[in-house]
């Protein structure tokens, strides 16, 4: 078989696997909004994804187009990554092992905002590493797409953008990397058209509850000064409505008792830094030990449907398929922490290896998992989709390079 | 050397005329399931889904198409498939046909315009009983033109699959294999009529064996409702009494039997006389009332040939000359019932959309979608330019099977003239080859 066959066959049984596309709420709900005629472009989502799917939409409706472009731009990505390191047969086996790789199949099946990045990330680095100048260019605007993914993604391409810059002036990547985060910004911002501060109330919300149980004892008296304007829904006994894990504000907020919340995080941090660090150290921990997930589910009910014109059922090949990443999703298989540590052992070995993409992946996938600390505030699996996608390609690339001395990365002009 | 704009367009255009074949057919196939994609689907499609689903096969439809649904949609779940393989069969029997008289590259790109010619794409893009057997028929010819044997042999077992597709698909099926099918050639003619003969006879007993061993459960198909009904409206006047005598206990209306009959005819829908808000007629639960009904039929045509030939003619006349609504673009057609029946549903993207206002342009301010206007070129073409095996079995089929709707006597639907447009529009394209074609 040649390799481009057997890319091509693994992406069908992937397809297979996941056709047309999983989806959970969030992705049901940005669908409703891609697919609808002027739609409302909140910042409750991805915007940029929900942009990227009202494209994609326009041709193909429902999931499926968006999951032909994620599944695609990670094995093509991989693959493209993996032949400058190998044969392409090799090159081909692999990428197709790594996208039916089962920690891996679970989340890239799933239509979601991490799915997305990890096949921008991947085909951006590929789009950096190539000799051709339009596509060094594409991989820039891979990583610009990537980036609007989530909050706080712009650290995870910092190190790709400064250790593969594949220009002669090494400081202009410092640069471009600078414009790639205030690129993906702006994308944001224009393609919002209804900003509701939603995300940063979670955010807020989550901090300040937080903030205050592991903080030592604060009187109401400052509380109340500090959350004057939020919908708080207590006035004594705050702190111990925090510690007892109540809801402390109103859901229904208005957009300037949200405002209040979100400078009253912020005063909450510079006053108690330690409470807040204990409470995102947690946080970290929660995002590597998530609670096991697979993402199987079409839509959630027969409304959800109807809402998103969108039904489909598993074939027999599918369920037979999904059998097989169910028994291990049970298993440290599917656990982030042992790809956060597989990347922490791996890091110094491909820095003495001098293996530079693959110590750009590693580095890109701890930075993320790292900036989950800060922005996280419900931990899901797929949340460290990047940095398991990074540590799996990282890894194939080290043994191939142990497997093969001779094909050091090689980088023409560089 | 400077390049402008005129160059890069013209390179471009060049760079798409020299695809390799394979590619232009690719093209193609992509192009025709953006149209379709994930398939639109009618009652009758999702009424076969959920049969093929729960086994339990009849023969109201095809039972063949449902088990064929039933291992596609094992591994893909939904019409996605079915869209596939009508496409793969069609395409691929296209290019094959006419690459016994085009070079490779051009044989891809008049295969992929046969197949995006509105008139042809449109049912094929739904999972239709009509479009599986235009697919089937096409493909089984690509096979029965080949020297070899086996593949001929190949292309009379996709006649079989075809002609159970339909109950009135041997109609295009026998002069297929008339023209086309030869055991041996050189061999004397009644010795090759002997084969066409048995071939014919074994691919139509195959197709009611295959019926017969994959339905479960069996459904009456009469026309004893429609011609009852066409034979009152066109008849003389008979008076309530005479028809209380002739139906019987059959009867739902007492009063002004024959005013009703006929009100029901000129509205069509068959479905209408014995199963609408006022029926004329029930729907028979026992035997006795069968044949009551049995009975009725046979007193009534023969006692009035003239009306049931009138009727049959009125259906068959609104078949050619089809009104509007030939293209379907529904993903299910009772978005209330549907989607649960078969945990299905679907939406059109923006070009699906902007294809289908295209297309329904095209229906309602051209003649493209009008049976007649194919039946007139095919009985024109066939009378005074074709002169070879593949166009003479072409246009007969076709034509066949158009009449062999005169006796069924079907409400009109444009799918039903499918096939004859699709030989029409094929044989035509392959004469016209001949005709211009450059001497090598």
């Amino acid at each position: 078989m040649t390799p481009r066959r057997i890319v091509v066959g693994g992406w069908i049984v992937f397809l297979l696997y996941a056709w047309p596309g999983y989806l959970e709420t969030d992705g049901a709900e940005q669908l409703a909004v891609a697919a609808s005629r002027g739609g409302r472009f909140d910042d409750w989502h991805a915007v940029v994804m929900t942009e990227i799917w009202r494209m994609v939409g326009r041709v193909v409706a429902g999931p499926a187009g968006m999951l032909v472009l994620q599944s695609g731009l990670l094995v093509w990505g991989t693959f493209a990554i993996l032949r400058r390191v190998t044969g392409e047969r090799t090159a081909a086996w692999c990428a197709v092992g790594s996208l039916l790789f089962p920690p891996l199949i679970n989340t890239t099946g799933l239509v979601s905002a991490e799915a997305q990045l990890a096949g921008f990330f991947v085909a951006g680095i590929a789009g950096l590493l190539s000799s051709r100048r339009p596509y060094r260019w594409l991989g820039l605007g891979a990583l610009v797409l990537g980036v609007g993914m989530r909050d706080g993604v712009a650290l995870a391409a910092l190190p790709i953008v400064l250790g593969l810059w594949p220009w002669r002036r090494r400081p202009l990547a410092l640069v471009a990397w600078v414009a790639i985060a205030l690129a993906a910004f702006g994308l944001e911002r224009a393609c919002t058209n209804k900003h509701t501060l939603q995300p940063e109330e979670r955010l807020a919300h989550n901090d300040i509850a937080n903030i205050l149980r592991n903080a030592p004892p604060i009187t109401d008296a400052h509380l109340r000064d500090v959350l004057a304007g939020t919908p708080l829904r207590f006035d004594s006994d705050i702190q111990q409505h925090a510690v007892d894990r109540e809801r402390l504000f109103d859901a229904n907020s208005t957009t300037p008792e949200r405002a209040a919340m979100i400078a009253a995080r912020r005063r909450l941090i510079r006053e108690e830094p330690a409470a807040w660090l204990v409470h995102r150290a947690r946080r970290l921990h929660a995002e590597l030990e998530p609670p096991p997930a697979l993402y199987t589910s079409f839509v959630s009910s027969e409304a959800e449907a109807r809402a998103i014109n969108h039904w489909s059922r598993h074939s027999l090949v599918q369920r037979a398929l999904i059998a097989p990443v169910r028994w291990l999703s049970g298993t440290v298989l599917f656990r982030p922490y042992l790809y956060a540590i597989l990347a922490l052992v791996l890091l110094p070995l491909a820095i003495a290896w001098r293996q530079r993409v693959a110590i750009v992946v590693l580095a890109s996938g701890l930075l993320y998992e790292l900036s989950l600390a800060v922005v996280s505030t419900r931990p899901a699996y797929r949340d460290s989709h990047w940095m398991i996608v990074a540590t799996v390609l990282a890894t194939v690339l080290l043994v191939i390079h142990r497997a093969r001395p001779e094909s050091i990365d090689e980088k023409p002009g560089v | 050397m400077a390049y402008n704009s005129r160059d890069v367009i013209r390179e471009q255009l060049r760079a798409i005329r020299d695809l390799a074949p394979r590619h232009v057919l690719l093209l193609g196939f992509a192009l025709f399931v953006l149209y379709a994609f994930p398939g639109y689907m009618s009652t009758d499609s999702v009424v076969q889904l959920a049969e093929a689903r729960s086994g339990q096969l009849s023969d109201a439809h095809p039972p063949i198409m449902a088990k064929e649904w039933s291992v596609l949609d094992a591994i893909v779940s939904g019409p996605l498939l079915m869209i596939v393989l009508q496409c793969l069969l069609f395409l691929g029997g296209t290019y094959v046909i006419l690459r016994a008289r085009l070079a490779p590259r051009p044989a891809a790109w008049t295969a992929i315009a046969i197949l995006l010619f509105p008139p042809v794409l449109t049912p094929l893009g739904v999972v239709w009983k009509d479009s599986q057997m235009a697919a089937y028929l096409v493909a089984g010819t690509a096979a029965m033109i080949q020297p070899q044997l086996r593949l001929r042999l190949v292309g009379l077992g996709l006649y079989v699959v075809a002609c159970a597709l339909r109950h009135n698909a041997f109609a295009a099926v026998v002069p297929l294999v008339f023209f086309l099918f030869e055991w041996r050639p050189g061999v004397v003619w009644w010795k090759r009529v002997v084969v066409l003969l048995g071939a014919a006879v074994l691919t139509v007993g195959l197709t009611f064996a295959v019926t017969r061993v994959l339905t479960v459960r069996h459904v009456k198909l009469t026309p004893v409702f429609t011609d009852i009904a066409g034979v009152l409206a066109f008849g003389h006047d008979r008076s309530d009494a005479e028809l209380e005598q002739l139906l019987g206990d059959t009867l739902v209306v007492h009063h002004d039997i024959q005013a009703h009959a006929k009100q029901l005819w000129f509205l069509r829908g068959s479905w209408r006389i014995a199963a609408g808000e006022q029926p004329l007629l029930v729907y028979p639960k026992s035997e006795a009332q069968w044949d009551t009904l049995d009975r009725a039929w046979k007193a009534l045509v023969f006692d009035e040939p003239g009306a049931y030939l009138a009727s049959h003619w009125s259906r068959f006349d609104d078949l050619i000359a089809t009104p509007r609504a030939e293209v379907w673009t529904f993903f299910v057609e009772v978005p209330a019932t549907h989607p649960q029946m078969v945990t299905h549903l679907a939406g059109p993207s923006r070009l699906q959309f902007k294809v289908a206002a295209a297309l329904d342009w095209l229906d309602e301010n051209t003649p493209l979608f009008e049976p007649r206007l194919y039946l007139l070129v095919a009985l024109l073409l066939l009378a005074v330019a074709c002169r070879d095996r593949l166009t003479g079995g072409l246009f007969a089929s076709g034509l066949a099977y158009q009449a062999s709707f005169f006796p069924v006597g079907v409400d009109p639907d444009y799918r039903y003239s499918h096939w004859m447009i699709v030989t029409v529009v094929l044989a035509s394209v392959i004469l016209f080859i001949e005709r211009f074609r450059k001497p090598t």
